[in-house]
C-alpha cells in the first residue's frame, strides 16, 4: 500500500475491506491458473476419469428423471445434434462441403491473406482441418500438414511446442489431447495473452462438443472430420475472436477478455435485489437449476447460482458470447445444451436462453442438469418477466443500457480512460473509449498499449505491483493490489503527484458506487 | 537445474542438394557425441521451422522458438549460413502425488539477451577468422564439403563455447557497449595525446586501446566499429586478463596464435611468434591488423597494427629504448589510479544495498554502472535475475519506439525493487533501488542520481 502513499490512503484500505465474502464468481488470477493449466495438459492427456462431476454430483443428489441421462452417452449426442440443437444452432447453415480441391497454393501466394492481422487455426492431432478464422481451411491442407508435423517432431523429444517469434510476427501454438491450435499474429500480444485467446476457443470447442465426447470420437477414428459435429459453431469462434481483434469495432469488450472478468450493468442495489429475488423466488422450487444468469449489453445484470456451486469467468465468457452473436435469441425461447468446460467438461447444461421482452432487452438465461425441464423453466421465466414488468425494473434496465462511465462528468476528464478489475469477484469497471481513443487508430493503440502493460505487469517470472509510465502521448498506470487491478491512461505531462490525487479521486468514486457499479453479493437459489 | 547450453549448431542448407545428403549441411555441432540422425533431425526441425515463419514474412527472419523444455535462437550472420544456439529452460523438479516432475521456467530466459550472445559469437569468430564465406575456395563447387571453414570453426566454436558463462549473461550483452573508465577533462587530453602521439610515431600502429586495471580507459579506434571494440574488449576479458588471474603458462586461446608469450615476455624480441590477426569489418570492406598487446602492471595496451608490417627488431628498440614507452604507460596509469582513488571514496554508491544505476548511450555504444565492482563478476551480486531481466524488459519497450522520444517509467516488483528508467535522445538510465519506500521518494532518489551520473554525459 505503500506504493501511491497519500492522506487518502484509509480511503483505499477502506474500500478493499468493503470486498464481498463471497462471489458468484469464482476468482483466480487467470494467468496463473493458466500457467498451471498449461503445465498440467502438458503432462498427460487431461484425464477426464479422474476429474469429479459437477453434473453428475448434481444428478445424483436428487432424485430426478434427469438422473439417466448419460453425461456422456453418444447416442444422447448424435440425437441433441439432431434435433434440439439444430433448431437452435443451426442460424447459420454448416458449410456446403466444397469442391475438393486442397490446394493452398492460392492462399500462401496471396499477399491480402498473409498480411492479415492474426490468423488461427485449428487442426485434429492427425492434422484434420477444422477451422481457418480467414479462408476455407480445406485448401490450407498443406500448412495445416507442416503445422501438425512440426507438432510431432517436437512432441517426438517428449517436448511441446510453444511459439516461434520472426521479425514482426508471432507463431503460437497450443497443443491440447486432441487438438491443436495455431494462432498467427502480427499484434503487440504476448504469447501468453495469445494462448489464453487459443484456450478461449478451445473451450468453446468443448462447449459445444463435451471433452469426453470429443475423446471418445477421436479414439475411434483418428481421422475424423470434426467440422461434421461443429456445423453452426465457427460463428461463435469467429465472434470470439473478433472480440480479441476489433479491426473496427471501439468497445471495451477487448478488455474483458484481456482482464478475463465480467463488465456488470450499473443499477442501484434496491433495483438488482428486485430482480434477484424475482428470480429466486419463482426459481427456488425448481430441483437441479444451476445458474441463472441475466444479461444485457454484454453486461451481467444478476447471477443466481446453486449453493456450493460457482461459474468460472471463462465459462461466463462463452455464454455472453454465445448471447452476442445470436440474434434470433431475441425471437423467442432457447432450449440448448451447453457445456461449460470448467464447471464439467464432460457433460451438458440445459439452458433455457429468452429475452426479457420487446421493451426490454435483457436475456435470460437458465441453465439446468435436466433436459426435460423447458416447460418448467419456461413457465418460471413468464412469471419473472410479469413480476419485473410490474414492478417497473425495465425502465431501470433499459436506462442502465444507455449509459456509460463519462470521466468528464466525473469530473476527472485528466483521466482519458480506465480498466478497473474487482480481484475478488472478477468484476470489471471501464469508463466510455472517447478522445483520443475513439477512432480506429487510436483505439488500435489503446488496445495494444492496455495489451502491453498488463502482460507487464502480469509477467509469469516477473510480475511487478506498479508499472507508471509517462510517454509523450500519454501517461499510463496499472497498478495491481490485493483488492483491484487499475490500469489508465492520462493526460501527457502530468506530474507524478497529480497522477496521485487523480488515482485517488477515481478511486474514491469508484468507491461511493460500488453498490451500483459492482454486484457485492452472491445469491444463491 | 539451471540454465544450460543444449546444443549449438552451424549450419548451411545449400551444401546438400539431394536426399540422403544431409550430413554435408551440418558445418558444426556441439555437443559433437550427438549421433549424425540425431543432428540431421534436428537441422531439419530447424529448416522446417524457417521454411514455415518464412510463408507469413519476406525475410527468413525466424528469431526465437520456445518449447516447453527450450529456447532456440536463430541468427542468419551470412547469407545462408544458419548459427542455432538450444538452451535448456532452467527448472524444479517437483512432487505431486508422490510423482515427479519438473517444473520449466523458460521465461527466466530472455531471448533477447541470449540472441545477443549468440550474435555475439559470430562477431568473435568474424574478428578472429573472418567471414564463413571467406573460407569457401571461390571454386569449390557447391557439393564439395567445405573441410576449411569445418575445421575453421571447430577449432573456434569448441573453445568459445568453453568460455561461455550462459548463467551470467544480462543486459550488457544486449548493449554490446563498453565501459571506459571516467577521466576529468585534463586527464581525459593527456591520454588522449599519449595515444595520439604513439599514433604519430609509429605510422603502422593504426589503432590503440589502452587499459588501465582491466578497463578501457581509451579507445583510439575511429573507423572501428563500437561492436567489435565490445569484442576485442570482451576477448581481452574472456583470455588474456581471465589468464593473468590464473597466472599459468598453458594457457588456451581460441584466437590464432597465442598470446602466451606476451604475458612472459615484456619486450617484443620474440621473434617465432605468432600474432593473433584480427578483421575489422567496415560496411563491405575489410581491413586485417595484428593483434599486439602489451602490458606493464596495471596498464595494458593494445596495438593493432596493419597486417603488412612486420614487427621487427628495429621497432621493437624504437619503442622500447627511444620512445621509453614503459616510462610514459606508467606515469600516466598512476595519475589515472590517483585519480580513481580520488574520485570513488566520496560516492557511496557502491555499497551492497544502496540505489545502483545503469547507464547506457546507444549512439557512442558506452555505458557506465554501478552494479557490478568489476567486468568479470558477470551478475551483480545484489541484484536478483528478474530484476535483470525486468531492466532488459523495459530496454526493450523502449527501443521498440524507433523514434528518439523521450519518455520515463517507473516500476515496482513483488518484492520492494523499484526500477527507475529514463529515456531521452538516445540516451537510457534506469536506476535499482531496493527499498520499501512511496514512488515520490524513489523519483526523487532517482533524480539525485540521474544529476550526478548523467547529467553532464547527455551533452557529451
Amino acid at each position: 500500500m505503500t506504493d501511491l502513499k497519500t492522506p487518502t490512503e484509509e480511503q483505499i484500505d477502506e474500500f478493499q475491506a468493503a470486498c464481498p465474502h463471497e462471489s458468484m464468481l469464482i476468482t483466480t488470477d487467470s494467468f496463473e491458473e493458466f500457467s498451471r493449466e498449461m503445465s498440467a495438459s502438458l503432462k498427460e492427456f487431461e484425464n477426464n476419469d479422474q476429474r469429479a462431476s459437477n453434473i453428475v454430483d448434481i444428478q445424483g443428489k436428487s432424485d430426478v428423471p434427469g438422473k439417466n441421462v448419460d453425461v456422456d452417452g453418444s447416442g444422447r449426442l448424435t440425437q441433441l445434434s439432431n434435433s434440439e440443437s439444430s433448431s437452435t444452432l443451426s442460424l447459420v447453415q454448416t458449410e456446403s462441403p466444397n469442391d475438393g480441391s486442397s490446394d493452398c497454393d492460392d492462399y500462401l501466394h496471396d499477399t491480402e491473406w498473409l498480411n492479415k492481422q492474426e490468423h488461427v487455426f485449428i487442426l485434429s492431432k492427425a492434422g484434420k482441418p477444422i477451422y481457418s478464422l480467414y479462408g476455407n481451411e480445406d485448401k490450407l491442407a498443406t500448412l495445416f500438414g507442416v503445422m501438425q508435423a512440426l507438432v510431432s517432431v517436437v512432441q517426438s523429444n517428449e517436448d511441446t511446442i510453444q511459439s516461434i517469434q520472426a521479425k514482426g510476427i508471432r507463431f503460437v501454438f497450443l497443443v491440447k489431447s486432441q487438438l491443436i491450435l495455431v494462432a498467427v499474429s502480427r499484434k503487440k500480444k504476448s504469447v501468453q495473452q495469445i494462448q489464453m485467446q487459443l484456450t478461449d476457443v478451445y473451450n468453446q470447442i468443448l462447449s459445444t462438443l463435451t471433452l469426453s465426447h470429443m475423446n471418445r470420437i477421436f479414439e475411434q477414428r483418428k481421422n475424423f472430420d470434426l467440422r461434421r459435429l461443429l456445423g453452426g459453431s465457427e460463428r461463435l469462434i469467429d465472434n470470439l475472436l473478433e472480440c480479441g481483434k476489433s479491426d473496427s469495432k471501439i468497445s471495451n469488450n477487448p478488455f474483458i477478455f484481456l482482464t478475463h472478468s465480467v463488465r456488470i450493468l450499473p443499477l442501484t442495489s434496491a433495483v438488482r435485489e428486485t430482480i434477484t429475488s424475482a428470480i429466486q423466488s419463482n426459481c427456488s422450487k425448481i430441483k437441479n437449476l444451476v445458474f441463472a444468469v441475466l444479461i444485457a449489453n454484454n453486461k451481467l445484470i444478476t447471477l443466481v447460482r446453486m449453493k456450493k456451486y460457482f461459474v468460472h469467468p471463462a465459462d461466463l465468457r462463452l455464454i455472453f458470447n454465445l448471447i452476442e452473436c445470436s440474434e434470433s435469441f431475441k425471437n423467442g425461447e432457447i432450449w440448448l445444451p451447453i457445456c461449460l468446460p470448467k464447471f464439467d467438461s464432460n457433460g451438458y447444461l440445459y439452458t433455457h436462453v429468452s429475452y426479457l421482452s420487446d421493451d426490454c432487452q435483457a436475456c435470460l438465461l437458465l441453465l439446468t442438469v435436466d433436459r426435460e425441464a423447458f416447460f418448467q423453466l419456461s413457465e418460471a421465466k413468464k412469471k419473472i418477466t410479469d413480476k419485473l414488468r410490474r414492478s417497473q425494473t425495465f425502465k431501470a434496465i433499459n436506462d442502465a443500457m444507455q449509459k456509460d462511465i463519462n470521466l468528464r462528468t466525473i469530473g476527472i476528464p485528466e483521466i482519458r480512460h480506465f480498466l478497473y478489475k474487482s480481484k475478488s469477484n472478477a468484476q470489471l469497471l471501464c469508463s466510455e473509449v472517447t478522445m483520443p481513443y475513439n477512432t480506429p487508430e487510436g483505439f488500435e493503440r489503446l488496445e495494444s498499449l492496455y495489451y502491453g502493460i498488463h502482460n507487464r505487469i502480469h509477467s509469469n517470472n516477473r510480475p511487478l505491483k506498479l508499472i507508471l509510465e509517462m510517454r509523450e502521448e500519454e501517461i499510463m498506470l496499472a497498478w495491481v493490489t490485493s483488492g483491484y487491478e487499475l490500469y489508465a491512461t492520462f493526460e501527457p505531462m502530468i506530474d507524478n503527484n497529480t497522477v496521485i490525487t487523480l488515482v485517488n479521486k477515481l478511486l474514491s468514486w469508484i468507491k461511493k458506487g460500488e453498490d451500483v457499479l459492482f454486484i457485492l453479493n452472491a445469491p444463491t437459489f | 537445474m539451471s540454465i544450460s547450453l543444449r546444443n549449438f549448431i552451424i549450419f548451411n542448407s545449400l551444401f546438400s542438394n539431394k536426399e540422403g545428403d544431409e550430413a554435408k549441411k551440418i558445418l558444426f555441432y556441439h555437443p559433437s557425441e550427438t549421433d549424425l540422425d540425431t543432428q540431421i533431425k534436428d537441422i531439419g526441425l530447424c529448416e522446417a521451422i524457417l521454411k514455415f515463419s518464412g510463408t507469413y514474412t519476406k525475410e527468413d527472419s525466424c528469431e526465437v522458438v520456445r518449447t516447453q523444455k527450450t529456447i532456440q535462437l536463430y541468427y542468419e550472420p551470412e547469407p545462408n549460413f544458419w548459427m542455432i544456439m538450444t538452451i535448456n529452460a532452467p527448472y524444479d523438479t517437483k512432487q505431486k502425488d508422490s510423482i515427479e516432475y519438473n517444473e520449466y521456467r523458460g521465461d527466466e530466459v530472455n531471448e533477447k539477451v541470449y540472441r545477443s550472445v549468440l550474435k555475439q559469437s559470430y562477431r568473435m569468430f568474424r574478428l578472429f577468422c573472418g567471414t564463413f564465406q571467406s573460407h569457401i575456395a571461390s571454386g569449390e563447387h557447391s557439393s564439395d564439403v567445405p573441410h576449411e571453414l569445418i575445421n575453421k570453426i571447430k577449432d573456434f566454436y569448441v573453445e568459445y563455447i568453453r568460455t561461455m558463462r550462459l548463467e551470467v549473461n544480462n543486459i550488457f550483452d544486449i548493449f554490446c557497449s563498453t565501459q571506459h573508465l571516467p577521466l576529468n577533462d585534463l586527464l581525459f587530453l593527456r591520454v588522449h595525446n599519449f595515444i595520439q602521439l604513439i599514433q604519430t610515431s609509429f605510422p603502422m600502429v593504426v589503432h590503440c586501446v589502452l587499459f588501465c586495471n582491466e578497463h578501457v580507459v581509451c579507445a583510439q579506434t575511429s573507423d572501428v566499429n563500437p561492436k567489435d571494440l565490445h569484442s576485442i574488449n570482451e576477448y581481452m576479458h574472456s583470455t588474456f586478463f581471465a589468464k593473468l588471474h590464473q597466472s599459468q603458462s598453458n594457457l588456451c586461446s581460441f584466437a590464432r596464435g597465442s598470446l602466451a608469450d606476451l604475458l612472459e615476455t615484456t619486450d617484443f624480441s620474440g621473434v617465432n611468434r605468432v600474432v593473433p590477426i584480427i578483421h575489422i569489418y567496415n560496411e563491405n570492406t575489410v581491413r586485417k591488423f595484428q593483434l599486439i598487446v602489451y602490458r606493464l602492471l596495471d596498464a595494458v595496451i593494445c596495438f593493432l597494427v596493419d597486417e603488412s608490417t612486420e614487427i621487427t627488431k628495429e621497432i621493437c628498440d624504437e619503442l622500447f629504448v627511444h620512445f621509453k614507452i614503459g616510462q610514459q604507460l606508467t606515469m600516466i596509469t598512476d595519475e589515472i589510479i590517483k585519480f580513481q582513488q580520488s574520485e570513488s571514496t566520496p560516492t557511496s554508491d557502491k555499497s551492497e544495498s544502496g540505489p545502483k544505476f545503469i547507464f547506457f548511450n546507444e549512439l557512442s555504444f558506452k555505458h557506465s554502472e554501478s552494479l557490478r565492482l568489476n567486468h568479470t563478476q558477470g551478475r551483480p551480486k545484489n541484484v536478483p535475475v528478474e530484476v535483470m531481466n525486468l531492466i532488459t524488459d523495459l530496454y526493450e519497450a523502449d527501443i521498440r519506439n524507433k523514434r528518439p522520444c523521450a519518455k520515463e517509467s517507473i516500476v515496482k516488483t513483488l518484492n520492494d525493487y523499484w526500477i527507475v528508467c529514463r529515456k531521452s535522445n538516445y540516451r537510457h538510465f534506469f536506476v535499482i533501488v531496493h527499498k520499501n519506500s512511496t514512488m515520490l521518494e524513489i523519483t526523487e532518489e532517482a533524480k539525485r542520481l540521474y544529476n550526478t551520473h548523467a547529467e553532464d554525459v547527455f551533452f557529451e
